[in-house]
């Protein structure tokens, strides 16, 4: 018999994994909005795994923040994501789209941090810090990209790339024509690159 | 030189749909435009793969999290967010939407009940008053409408009908020296029977001074 803590713990372990349709998010992100009490149920429960998706983006960017500072941040995620909910549109799946949140939110708390500074040690491994955090900015460039595109092109790009799918399996997974998916894989791609190439001149880059 | 050839070519060799011919790669290669669009792509698909392999590496290791600090804390805090009672968004947006409502009625009587050529009384410093509007009521034919005016050296005035609770005129006069206006005898058959008649002064320059109040008259 599983105890409360364990149904949760199973229960934020199998909000981590990208295992549901489209569909079924939409309906969830909706349905929760409208307070529907099924859907605000499967909403927390799905939300139960921003927590740990902090705890593991806070490992892969070299330990940024200390608990105290991963658990305001795990707050002010969830916050964050309700308030946006409703710009949610299920081309990418609820687990993608928290990813995002998390990471952005991870990122500027230890942004935060690093701009009040800290003790030479700690100014050392910010640095550090820093460095891998620019890289990670380029992606939350190419994530905004991503979010501009229209849906049925921006959805085959998060399913092949974030969800690991090959092409074939997006479209089993889209029920459209192979040759669509392809065709619309290479519309997205040149638009993402019209799109970043204009963001790079006005970064002056 | 890059061809529209090459776009067709480019397309094929980026799906990886069909074979391409060796001297197209090669020419493709050779082009300027492709080839720094095919270095920008290539880039593109490192940037996303490099995204997406992060994601699904740090997912697999939420996984393996056995516990989050704050975890707790975060979902009292979401469930008390769903708890906000829905009415308190609705009736900020309700207010919001108001507001909205308010300005572009505002908006739209503003501008449908002025006439760009003849604004009700503008802010002008110095400008005189209208006085002795007439005739007011019936306008019998042959009788002009006369007012009195304290008219700027080199002014005008033009008169406006309008039908009642018409922003536009309908007969607007030719610029007039004098302050008295008779239009001709068979203009008037295509008129309405009643409508309102308003006087506006301008200066030398043709910038409005004033304009009178609307006169409510009827043919006879």
């Amino acid at each position: 018999m599983l105890d409360d803590h364990s149904i949760r713990t199973q229960q934020a372990v199998e909000a981590c994994a990208p295992s549901h349709s489209a569909a079924d998010d939409l309906r969830v992100a909706r349905g929760a909005l409208e307070r529907s009490p099924a859907e605000v149920e499967a909403l927390v429960v799905r939300m139960r795994g921003v927590p740990r998706l902090l705890v593991a983006l806070n490992v892969r960017f070299g330990w940024p923040l200390d608990d105290s500072e991963l658990a305001d941040v795990a707050q002010d995620a969830v916050e964050l994501a309700w308030r946006k909910l409703e710009h949610f549109n299920g081309t990418s799946s609820l687990e993608t789209w928290f990813y995002g949140i998390a990471r952005f939110e991870l990122l500027n708390a230890a942004r935060r941090k690093s701009r009040r500074g800290a003790g030479r040690r700690e100014l050392v491994e910010h640095s550090r810090v820093a460095s891998e955090m620019s890289d990670s900015l380029e992606l939350d460039s190419l994530r905004t990209a991503l979010g501009t595109l229209p849906p049925d092109e921006s959805r085959i790009l998060w399913l092949h790339y974030f969800d690991g799918l090959s092409l074939a399996d997006v479209a089993r997974s889209t029920g459209s024509a192979v040759g669509t998916v392809k065709s619309r894989y290479y519309r997205a791609l040149e638009r993402m690159r019209g799109l970043l190439r204009g963001h790079a001149r006005e970064m002056g880059g | 030189m890059h061809s529209t050839e090459h776009e067709r070519w480019y397309a094929e060799l980026a799906l990886g749909e069909h074979e391409v011919p060796a001297h197209a790669v090669a020419e493709l290669e050779r082009c300027d435009v492709c080839a720094s669009r095919a270095g920008e792509l290539d880039s593109l698909r490192d940037e996303l793969e490099q995204a997406g392999t992060e994601q699904r590496e740090v997912l697999a290791a939420a996984r393996a999290v056995s516990s989050a600090p704050g975890a707790a804390e975060a979902e009292r805090r979401l469930r008390g967010l769903i708890a906000t009672p829905r009415v308190q968004h609705r009736r900020q947006r309700a207010l919001a939407l108001a507001a909205v409502v308010a300005v572009l009625v505002g908006a739209l009587a503003f501008t449908l009940g002025r006439d760009p050529r003849a604004p009700e009384d503008p802010s002008v410093l110095g400008a005189g008053a209208f006085t002795d509007l007439a005739p007011r009521g019936v306008w019998p034919t042959a009788v002009p409408l006369t007012w009195n005016y304290p008219l700027p050296d080199r002014g005008s005035f033009v008169v406006y009908l309008r039908l009642r609770g018409s922003p536009t005129a309908f007969v607007e006069s030719r610029q007039l020296a004098s302050p008295q206006w008779l239009p001709a005898e068979e203009a008037r058959a295509d008129w309405p029977a009643e409508f309102d008649w308003q006087v506006s002064a301008f200066d030398a320059s043709s910038q409005l001074l004033k304009s009178s109040p609307r006169v409510p008259v009827s043919l006879r």
